[in-house]
């Protein structure tokens, strides 16, 4: 009987140590993120929370992938074959409508940055007639197209005073060539790729003209959350993290970014950065916290999304954002 | 009788893909944003027909003038090539290099040389539709039987019998052949234009459908444009049919199509 005790005993701690072992070298878990678009100082924090080891600290081995358009990364979501996804909050409530499975954690840009963009030589102060005769690029193919026609429509606008051509993709070359006068786009992509090519660039903010629209989420599936929201939380916090840091050391966040980007066009990422982190803030942010959102915000982005004909019928936007994985 | 049980066998192959696809979305629980299933496209197709009729037309137009384009100088250089053993030398090369360089990465930047509207879109089709004209073409027209060209010598031809009488006929099969891959490829230089360059046509319905996530429609813009390009492509194998006598068809329509 003594012996059979001992063994036992010596089954028993061998077999704690075993699981202690185990459990010491057990792998970090491996997560993908799949951002927006391809790599630009606007993601300056996540590289920032990578090199901080930020993901690491919650057990995290990231796998970051550049983007090819909000589009694609919600489905790319909500399809599963990404974990986490980094889009705007208007492809996710569409995917969320079209029986997508998507929730947003967070909410990282509060404030929309389209905006109708051209040279300060332009002279183009007022909206509401400076616009006469020039032509003005807009991508059709882009949801800022649809901000433009909602825009003309709520400012009753003169459309027969000024020429609209199609400008997917090439604003900032067509507005240095002359070829167009002003173009509707990110005043953090175009507007500043303008002034990085030495060109005095201006811009008026669709926000301030009363577009309100919630920009950048991260986003994840609902599947993982039920499955996981341990590690959901985990990689939001880690992922916030980086955005409270760069936001009080935004220098460390560029050399972050310049660090893993090296190619990068270093003057345009020095003045993008610091536009983007202006993004994150809003009286809901100033309140409850970085990445906060809320339920009538939502609303009134879908109601936006629908008077805009982008989205054709309305989903219960409770199911597509959450607060609980900020705390 | 083969040739009737082969056709019935062309339109199964087709029915047990769609059938096959149809199954496979259906038993995965696809959902529609991510992958519709043939009867919903159809659907889709049909409640937009007019949408999809009206954005036909610009591509279609885009596409014939990017190809009339392509093959009119493409035939002219190509002649030069197979008659003058300096733009051979000379050009050669040159045309190779160019052929195997991605235009399409040009396309953002045709909008600023060219402008907005239909010419971008001609401009990219006629670019890449054009090199297999060239070389095919030229390609026909050297491969001339020498003895036959000897012998019309030996008749006193002058060079524009020889060459309206023996070249350029013996050239056709590999000119044809050379029209069939031009269309499809002036089919995707008018919708790689219309991606970048245009605010209509089947192009554009198929980059638009993506900002609101309607993959549907997305789909059926893609099966007119597919639609579109067999009828133009038909049309090329019905000249050829008409212009060259039976037998010396490069390959007929089973083998290219």
């Amino acid at each position: 009987m003594k012996i059979c005790s001992k063994w036992v005993r010596f089954i028993g701690t061998t077999a704690v140590g075993l699981v202690a072992a185990v459990n010491t070298t057990v792998a970090a878990e491996k997560v993908s993120l799949r951002l927006d678009w391809v790599y630009g100082s606007e993601h300056a924090p996540i590289f920032l929370a990578i090199e901080k080891g930020y993901f690491k600290d919650e057990n995290i081995d990231l796998n970051l992938m550049p983007g090819e358009g909000s589009s694609v990364t919600v489905k790319l979501v909500g399809n599963r074959d990404a974990d986490f996804g980094y889009a705007t909050a208007d492809q996710v409530l569409i995917g969320a409508q079209r029986g997508l499975p998507l929730v947003a954690t967070a909410v990282v840009l509060q404030q929309n940055p389209t905006a109708l963009i051209f040279k300060a030589s332009a002279g183009i102060k007022d909206i509401k007639t400076d616009l006469k005769g020039k032509t003005i690029g807009v991508q059709l193919k882009s949801s800022t197209g649809r901000q433009w026609e909602a825009i003309k429509k709520s400012m009753a606008l003169d459309t027969k005073s000024f020429v609209e051509v199609p400008a997917d993709g090439a604003l900032v070359p067509l507005l240095t060539s002359d070829r167009i006068q002003a173009g509707i786009g990110f005043y953090f992509n175009d507007g500043l790729k303008l002034k990085a090519t030495g060109t005095d660039a201006a811009w008026i903010s669709f926000e301030d003209l009363g577009i309100k629209m919630y920009s950048t989420t991260l986003l994840t599936n609902g599947a993982l959350i039920e499955k996981n929201p341990d590690l959901v939380k985990r990689f939001t916090r880690a992922f916030m993290r980086g955005w409270s840091y760069s936001l009080e050391h935004p220098d460390e966040a560029l050399q972050a970014f310049m660090k893993a980007n090296p190619s990068t066009d270093k003057i345009y990422a020095a003045l993008k950065l610091p536009e983007v982190l202006k993004l994150t803030y809003s009286a809901d942010v100033k309140a409850n916290g970085l990445g906060h959102s809320t339920t009538a915000d939502w609303e009134s982005l879908q109601k936006q999304l629908i008077e805009m004909e982008i989205m054709k019928e309305k989903t219960d936007v409770s199911k597509v954002f959450s607060n609980d994985f900020l705390k | 009788m083969y040739r009737l049980t082969i056709t019935a066998g062309q339109i199964l192959v087709f029915v047990v893909f769609f059938l096959a696809w149809e199954l496979i979305v259906d038993l995965l629980h696809i959902k529609p944003v991510i992958l519709p299933a043939p009867s919903r496209i159809a659907e889709v197709a049909w409640a937009n027909h007019e949408l999809l009729l009206r954005n036909t037309w610009p591509t279609f137009i885009a596409i014939s003038l990017g190809f009339l384009w392509a093959v009119a100088t493409g035939f002219l250089i190509a002649v030069g090539i197979a008659y003058s053993k300096i733009i051979r030398d000379l050009t050669y090369p040159f045309l190779v290099t160019a052929q195997i360089l991605p235009k399409i990465a040009f396309a953002p930047l045709f909008l600023i040389w060219f402008g907005f509207g239909l010419m971008p879109k001609v401009v990219i089709a006629a670019l890449i539709a054009f090199f297999p004209v060239v070389i095919n073409t030229a390609k026909g027209l050297t491969s001339v039987d020498s003895e036959l060209l000897q012998y019309m010598d030996s008749l006193g031809a002058s060079s524009w019998e020889k060459f309206e009488k023996i070249s350029l006929p013996w050239a056709m099969p590999d000119f044809f052949a050379a029209l069939k891959i031009s269309i499809t490829l002036a089919i995707v230089g008018a919708v790689v234009g219309e991606f970048v360059a245009a605010g209509e046509g089947l192009g554009y319905v198929i980059n638009a459908s993506n900002i609101s996530l309607d993959t549907e429609l997305m789909f059926a813009a893609i099966v007119c444009l597919s639609v579109l390009g067999v009828l133009m492509f038909l049309t090329i194998v019905l000249f050829e049919r008409l212009l060259i006598p039976g037998g010396q068809q490069e390959g007929g329509v089973q083998a290219t199509m």
